[in-house]
C-alpha cells in the first residue's frame, strides 16, 4: 500500500507531530502511515483524510 | 489527566522494585537468583526507557496510546501467553529430566515461578518493541 499523506501534509504546512495531534494519535504511528507500512483502521484513515481535506481514495493507494 | 496517573503509579512501581532489589541483595543471594535479578533489572530499565517516552509524549500534548499501540499490547500479549504455557512446559521438563540426568541445579518452586513471570515479562517487552518498530 502506497500513501499520499506525506505529500498533501507538507502542502497543508503540517508536521508529522502536528497531523499526530490533530488526528488523535501517536507521531510514530503518522510516521508508519506515511511509509505504507501499517494498514490504519477506517476511523482512522477517515480522520487523517479529513484533517488533510482529501479522500480516502486520494491518500491510500492500494497496487 | 488518567495517563499522568497511570505514569505517576508506574514510577512508583519501578521505585518500589527498586527498593525492594536492595533488601534483597543484604540476604545470601543464591546463584540462580542473580539471573532473576538480572531479570528483573532489565524490566525496570525498559519500563523506565517506556516511562520515559510517555512523559514526553504526555508534554508535547500527544496521545500516549492510539490503535497501533493497543493492537501491538495485544499482539505482544498473545504471544506471550504462548510462550508462557511453553517455559512452565520447559521448566517442568527441566526440573525432571535434567536435573534427574544430568545433575543440574534444582530450582525452588520459587526459583521456577520467577522465571517463569520475569522471563514472560521481558519476552512481552521485547515482542511489543518489535511490534512498534516493524507493525506489519
Amino acid at each position: 500500500m502506497k500513501t499520499r499523506i506525506k505529500e498533501l501534509r507538507a502542502r497543508h504546512n503540517l508536521t508529522q507531530e502536528d497531523l499526530a495531534r490533530k488526528v488523535g494519535v501517536r507521531r510514530e504511528t503518522i510516521v508508519f502511515l506515511e511509509k505504507g507500512k501499517y494498514n490504519p483502521s477506517l476511523q482512522l484513515a477517515h480522520d487523517v483524510a479529513k484533517a488533510l481535506k482529501s479522500t480516502i481514495e486520494e491518500l491510500f493507494i492500494f497496487d | 489527566m488518567k495517563e499522568k496517573y497511570t505514569l505517576i503509579f508506574g514510577i512508583g512501581i519501578i521505585f518500589s522494585l527498586i527498593t525492594a532489589m536492595a533488601f534483597f541483595a543484604r540476604e545470601n543471594v543464591d546463584f540462580v537468583e542473580y539471573i532473576l535479578v538480572g531479570l528483573v533489572l532489565i524490566l525496570i530499565f525498559v519500563s523506565t526507557v517506556i516511562m520515559g517516552k510517555r512523559a514526553k509524549d504526555l508534554k508535547s500534548k500527544l496521545p500516549v496510546k492510539d490503535e497501533l499501540t493497543r493492537l501491538n499490547t495485544l499482539k505482544a500479549g498473545y504471544f506471550t501467553f504462548i510462550a508462557n504455557v511453553w517455559i512452565l512446559v520447559g521448566l517442568i521438563w527441566y526440573n525432571s529430566f535434567f536435573v534427574d540426568n544430568f545433575g543440574l541445579y534444582q530450582l525452588s518452586t520459587e526459583q521456577a515461578l520467577g522465571f517463569d513471570v520475569l522471563i514472560s515479562g521481558v519476552i512481552f517487552f521485547g515482542l511489543y518493541f518489535y511490534f512498534n518498530r516493524t507493525p506489519k
